[in-house]
């Protein structure tokens, strides 16, 4: 298992590729959508570049999510227990999330390799889906592990989910979900 | 009693069972989704599920408004515009009796125009108006309660993740939603400043006058994100634009305003997007499940026993409306906004268009109902943000300041169902 130094770094490493391609997903539809109103010339295959290469960043932002703990949940039931038991209702959590990563990444996976064969074309440009499919299946092949850390460290020095996450307070990890 | 009721009943069992442990909500909706589809019609056509579902959520292109509103809120908050909206509110409105507060709820407003997110909104503008309150002798009870309530524009005021999201289960149109959300999200502005001076009163300090140099000045730094918006609700409202390309164009447009005036550099533009990305992984997870979890409700057939149930109790159309809001606001003490519209739409959708509301009038009035819930014990998300960040004010306290407010926000959902037209009014209008 990585030291947690290095882990963070990786971890980091991954949250900032995904985020330059999420940027790059963001900038094709404004410059397709400007291009269409301004100059009546959209980007070809902006709407199939832009929503998968979205799909891989979302794929791989799981990466990120399994190890920070910070995906949505309800804390109100764990809050009042003893860190004892907050322990082991963390372990079971992300035990469950471990075990639907998993099955996402084999199923997805077995997708992936249909597609490779015989697999779809993105319309204008006819770009094969299965390479931005690939990234996907690594990214949740990033989340198994990564997952998999951060329940090892649970189970290992009792930290809880919410030991790497983006602090709520601020400014910039002020984002939710309402 | 069916073999598929039991597997109904024992799913949602085992779902509430499974969130009370911090099971992540998308994850315990799709473990539940593809684990109950898999005990009806078997294990292999539930785990293929998995091979078609999440990868058509993840690839829909009319989700994509998500992120790209997200992370236009992001940006605009790391650009620090949210200081810069409460300086030009506080120079409009300053002057009045209390104005402070009523600056408050005017810059929440105007930060829930470009961010999407109640939370978000609430913890901002805590570190924004909260010191700046104290230190004009406002209660902690008064400060902390008007920004609570604030930060609830952020739910209704368009651009709205909830809205969005609850388009997307709906099959909507989420521009219409949007434009939907305008004139009720007005509406709490001015009943929410009303309630602030009208409350409490005498309680109130004096305001601070303003020379029309400062006041031009503060509005100097607000003009450009205010015209965006402004463009984004146009371009949506006339059709000139997807809301999808509306929410990449008002991102691009953010970071380049916060670029040029130099309030944003390449890293604090990458770590937004790293901080809109996260929050976007959070939204997207709950949406997979929620798709997975619609196969289990589909094959259950729980939301027609649900329809048939609500209708067989002959309380008209409106009587079933409040039993539905009621349902909302008791789930709301236990789960969040977001969850509960993903979980709960899909089962009373059907009653609702059975009944002849209207669905996007219904969006609102449910978007509302579950704002409440931010606001009220013992979640209100809200107020343990605004918690969290003033420590020494007790939640308690809190909670008292946000009273009135809650109460504003039910005389508001009265209005609004009396009057449709209040919400229906500009949708109708739209290109």
């Amino acid at each position: 298992m990585p030291s947690q130094n290095r882990t963070r770094q990786i971890i980091l490493l991954i949250e900032r590729i995904s985020a330059i391609l999420f940027g790059i997903a963001t900038l094709v539809v404004f410059v397709s959508a400007v291009g269409r109103y301004a100059f009546a010339s959209p980007i070809p295959d902006a709407f199939d570049i832009s929503r998968l290469v979205l799909a891989v960043t979302i794929a791989w932002g799981f990466a990120s999510l399994g190890y920070r703990g910070s995906h949505i949940k309800v804390d109100l039931l764990t809050q009042w227990l003893s860190p004892a038991k907050q322990r082991i209702a963390d372990l079971f959590a992300w035990t469950v999330l471990l075990i639907f990563s998993s099955l996402l990444c084999w199923k997805l996976g077995e997708k992936a390799l249909s597609n490779f064969s015989h697999g779809e074309v993105t319309m204008d440009l006819r770009i094969p889906h299965w390479p931005f499919l690939s990234l996907i299946v690594l990214g949740l092949i990033m989340a198994v592990i990564t997952t998999l850390i951060r329940l090892s460290r649970i189970y290992r020095f009792g930290e809880g989910l919410d030991h790497e996450a983006p602090s709520l307070t601020d400014e910039s990890g002020a984002k939710d979900h309402e | 009693m069916s073999e598929n009721d039991l597997i109904a009943i024992g799913g949602f069992v085992v779902l509430f069972l499974l969130m009370l442990v911090r099971v992540p909500i998308g994850v315990a909706m799709g473990v539940v989704g593809v684990g109950g589809f898999g005990a009806i019609v078997g294990l292999k056509p539930a785990l293929n599920l998995l091979a078609t579902s999440p990868i058509r959520t993840i690839t829909d292109f009319n989700l994509t408004l998500i992120p790209f509103f997200i992370l236009m809120g992001v940006l605009a908050t790391q650009s620090g515009m949210s200081r810069e909206l409460f300086r030009a509110a506080n120079a409009t409105l300053g002057s009045f009796r209390g104005g402070l507060s009523l600056a408050t709820i005017g810059s929440c407003a105007g930060f829930a125009a470009i961010c999407g997110s109640s939370v978000a909104t609430a913890a901002t503008m805590t570190k924004v108006a909260y010191p700046e309150m104290k230190k004009a002798g406002y209660s902690d009870e008064i400060s902390t309660g008007v920004i609570a309530a604030g930060g609830t524009l952020g739910i209704l005021i368009p651009p709205s993740v909830v809205l969005a999201v609850y388009g997307y289960i709906t099959e909507l149109d989420i521009g219409t939603l949007f434009i939907a959300g305008v004139i009720p999200g007005l509406l709490a502005l001015v009943m929410y400043m009303i309630t602030a001076r009208l409350w409490y009163g005498r309680q109130l300090p004096a305001g601070k006058p303003f020379s029309l140099k400062e006041a031009l000045a503060a509005l100097n730094g607000v003009w450009a994100i205010t015209t965006l918006f402004i463009l984004i609700i146009l371009s949506i409202y006339m059709g000139i634009a997807t809301a999808t390309e509306a929410a990449a164009v008002g991102a691009v447009l953010t970071a380049i305003i916060g670029l040029l005036r130099k309030q944003l550099n390449m890293a604090s533009l990458l770590d937004s997007l790293v901080e809109a990305l996260r929050t976007s992984v959070a939204v997207y997870t709950i949406l997979i499940g929620a798709i997975l979890f619609g196969y289990f409700l589909a094959i259950t057939r729980v939301p027609q026993s649900v329809t048939q149930q609500l209708l067989e109790l002959g309380l008209g159309p409106y009587g079933t409306l409040c039993l539905i809001m009621l349902m909302f606001i008791i789930l709301g003490c236990f789960l969040d906004a977001m969850a509960m519209i993903i979980l709960m739409v899909p089962i009373v959708y059907p009653v609702i268009v059975q009944l002849g509301f209207d669905p996007i009038w219904f969006g609102v009035i449910i978007v509302m109902t579950v704002e409440l819930g931010l606001i009220t014990p013992p979640v209100g998300m809200n107020v343990f943000v605004i918690n969290a960040i003033a420590r020494d004010v007790p939640l308690p306290t809190i909670f008292k300041g946000v009273l009135p407010f809650v109460a504003t926000d039910i005389v508001r959902l009265v209005l609004l169902i009396a009057f449709p037209a209040l919400v229906l009014y500009l949708p109708g209008t739209m290109e």
